[in-house]
């Protein structure tokens, strides 16, 4: 069964920025970050703004969102789910203009060539690289850019050996950044689905390919999960449902509903449980 | 500063890596918001322990530690951006790791002692301290007898903030002291020196400084009219020298500095992160005894003073450390050092008197480069360590920490406090700075001269 598109089942999000004193929106829907605001020449209207010397907010966070797609830093800030609120962005006091946009950092590998040139407004030294300012845009968009760093590097890992040799350096240099990634979305999970914020969790970050688990371990839960799951189960708001918990989902054959491999508080075996219509309804 | 992955030389470096993360989201997930009293995280001192035994590159823990501050701050508003300027204002733009042997050369500091008298009363120039872009005398004031032995009034304002006035030369300030003096050295130089500094009726204490200072090697200074003669020459009887420390395992040495530093701080939780940290990048065996020693010397520290048994069963220096806690008949007195370290373990100490009352021990010292007051905790992943160990010629042992203490990035000072007090039977005292790889002994014949 092939795989659906990661942001299947995602919903649309939306927020507003003030940007050249009008607030415009910032979409994001299927994957796609967008400016609606904007006209189609997102390029030359970039242009002009630095040749005017004018920052227009909206197009200076769809060039920071391109060059954050692969970031795992995206990952140690982002929220760990509904019990790890994120507090609204606020500007530097002083000497700030807007947020930047640098090249040569590692987290750009994953900006699409030939997107928009880089214009730099405020702070020429922000150590940040402008990663706070798109966590704190609100409307769901720190969520997505984080679905959108998981399925990158989620489908980094499930590219069979030898088909991918040229990532295979990188992502075994990722392995820690990720292993962490995981554990502390599971163990939010966890602990909410448990109710209780002093589980003990042990996690293993399997490979994608093996069945997840879990199991008691003495007061606390051993977990066993794969990257993936981030992608599959958690950044669809899939880690619990009914009063169970989500070791895996994937569409129904059928393609108009959702498949989940379930486990109740008793850790027993786990059980299927089927959405009929998909939840990004 | 946008960090991703590092490539990993060995499986210990991945799994420390993976360990510091961990740490991390322990911040993030255990409690949030709950930890804000605690002196010091477990991400930074399981980042501290990486980086001390090369389990981790110091940038990239470092890295790593700033991004999970920066989490936090995203959830709570709160600005870690302080860690980010103080270690800019440490190391430069280039970060942890990357900064190169300190200019130990350019500091002296000397034992004084010497007594200008005034109308107004004693000026007693304990130390000068000379380094490249300053001067310090370090002063104690006393009112004359015209006064009626009182400099008179202060107001509790002024106590409170310490006196500081930048008048003309001479100028007399609070109750009657002089706000600068005039210095002038042997190649006819001479700079204004502010004080700072506090006191009351009887004694003021505190210190003249001048930015730029006059010529370091200078042979004499001439304060008030009258020349004061600086020799670089320790006390009597005094021996210095530099060794390496006696445990050569990295784990071992690390998780005693480590539970020395912990005992003086009284903090407890750090001792568990600091050895899991160790155990994770291999660097110690969960089963090494020096990790049941560890915790049995913080467990009865904890004890001491309702057991009456602390110590025992340990091995020293603990044993005697923790026996003496309580001690409160210290001799009453002062022996002027004057005695400074060659190089070791990147820095150098002037050790410029020790002083003993019955509750304590103290010695007046001078460090370069600058090491920040043991409150700042582990702010940088390769925060240097500088443990202040004491042992007497009856092996009784004291661990010291800064009290009154000034730091700046090429140099600090100030004093050392160490407990418990002084075995009032004791005739020498070793001061043993101690870095993770390296100390140096300072050995003191203890003719005891009167404190005041």
């Amino acid at each position: 069964m092939s795989r659906p598109p990661w942001w299947a089942g995602l919903a649309a999000a939306e927020t507003r920025l003030d940007c050249g004193g009008q607030p415009h929106r910032l979409r994001w829907s299927a994957g796609q970050l967008t400016t609606p605001d904007h006209t189609e020449d997102l390029e030359g209207e970039q242009i002009l703004s630095a040749l005017g010397g004018q920052s227009y907010p909206c197009l200076d966070v769809l060039d920071l969102w391109a060059g954050h797609a692969a970031d795992l830093r995206v990952l140690i800030l982002a929220s760990r789910g509904p019990a790890d609120p994120l507090a609204a962005w606020a500007p530097p006091q002083s000497g700030w203009t807007g947020y930047t946009a640098r090249g040569g950092s590692a987290g750009r590998r994953g900006r699409p060539a030939g997107s928009f040139a880089m214009l730099t407004h405020g702070q020429p030294d922000d150590p940040d690289d402008g990663l706070p300012r798109l966590i704190g845009l609100g409307g769901l968009l720190p969520d997505r850019l984080a679905a959108t760093v998981i399925a990158t590097w989620a489908g980094r890992l499930r590219v069979p050996a030898g088909a991918g040799a040229a990532d295979a350096g990188d992502v075994a240099a990722a392995r820690p950044a990720l292993h962490a990634a995981l554990y502390g979305r599971a163990v939010t999970a966890l602990r909410s689905w448990a109710g209780r914020r002093d589980l003990a969790v042990t996690l293993t970050m399997i490979p994608e390919d093996q069945p997840p688990r879990l199991a008691r371990d003495g007061d606390g839960i051993a977990a066993e999960l794969p990257f993936g799951w981030l992608a599959d189960v958690w950044a669809r708001g899939l880690a619990t449902c009914w009063g169970r918990f989500c070791l895996a989902a994937a569409p129904q054959p059928s393609g108009d509903g959702w498949l989940l491999s379930t486990v109740g508080p008793e850790l027993d075996s786990p059980r299927p449980v089927t959405l009929s219509a998909p939840p990004s309804s | 500063m946008a960090h991703d992955t590092v490539a990993h030389d060995t499986v210990a470096e991945f799994d420390a890596e993976l360990h510091l993360r961990l740490a991390g989201e322990g911040l993030l997930v255990d409690h949030p918001g709950e930890d804000g009293g605690a002196w010091e995280s477990p991400l930074d001192a399981a980042a501290h322990a990486l980086v001390a035994v090369g389990a981790l590159p110091a940038a990239t823990a470092q890295a790593i530690v700033d991004d999970y501050y920066l989490a936090r701050s995203c959830r709570s508003g709160e600005n870690h951006g302080f860690r980010r300027h103080r270690r800019m204002a440490q190391y430069g733009a280039a970060g942890p790791g990357a900064a190169g042997p300190a200019d130990l050369g350019q500091f002296r500091a000397l034992t004084c002692g010497q007594l200008i008298q005034q109308e107004w009363g004693n000026l007693l120039v304990d130390y000068v301290v000379l380094s490249a872009d300053a001067t310090v005398l370090h002063v104690t004031m006393r009112p004359s007898a015209a006064l009626g032995g009182r400099f008179g009034r202060v107001s509790p304002h002024a106590l409170r903030r310490g006196i500081r006035t930048h008048g003309a030369g001479g100028q007399m300030i609070g109750p009657g002291v002089p706000g600068q003096l005039t210095l002038t050295d042997d190649r006819g130089t001479s700079v204004t020196a502010g004080f700072s500094g506090g006191g009351g009726d009887t004694e003021w204490t505190g210190e003249y400084e001048a930015r730029p200072g006059l010529a370091l090697d200078t042979r004499w200074i001439e304060v008030l009219g009258q020349r004061i003669e600086l020799v670089d020459e320790p006390g009597p009887g005094i021996e210095v020298w530099a060794e390496p420390v006696a445990e050569q395992h990295p784990g071992r040495r690390y998780l005693q500095a480590r539970l020395a530093m912990l005992l003086q701080a009284h903090e407890d939780a750090p001792l568990d992160t600091t050895i899991g940290a160790l155990v994770a990048a291999g660097a110690l065996a969960a089963d090494d005894p020096a990790i049941a020693e560890a915790r049995a010397v913080a467990r009865q520290h904890a004890q001491a003073g309702s057991a009456g048994s602390a110590g025992r069963r340990l091995p020293e220096p603990w044993r005697s450390l923790l026996a003496g806690s309580g001690r409160s008949s210290g001799p009453d007195g002062r022996v002027m050092v004057g005695a400074a370290t060659p190089p070791f373990g990147g820095m150098k100490v002037v050790v410029l008197a020790v002083r003993s009352t019955a509750d304590v021990l103290i010695a007046d010292v001078e460090i370069t480069p600058g090491v920040p007051h043991w409150h700042a905790g582990l702010t940088v992943v390769d925060e240097p360590m500088l443990i202040w160990w004491a042992a007497d010629d009856r092996g009784g042992h004291y661990l010291g920490q800064p009290g009154s203490w000034q730091s700046a990035p090429d140099r600090a000072g100030g004093q050392v406090e160490f407990w418990p007090a002084l075995d009032p039977a004791a005739t020498r005292l070793d001061i043993m700075p101690t870095t993770l790889t390296e100390r140096a002994v300072i050995r003191i014949p203890l003719s005891w001269a009167a404190a005041r």
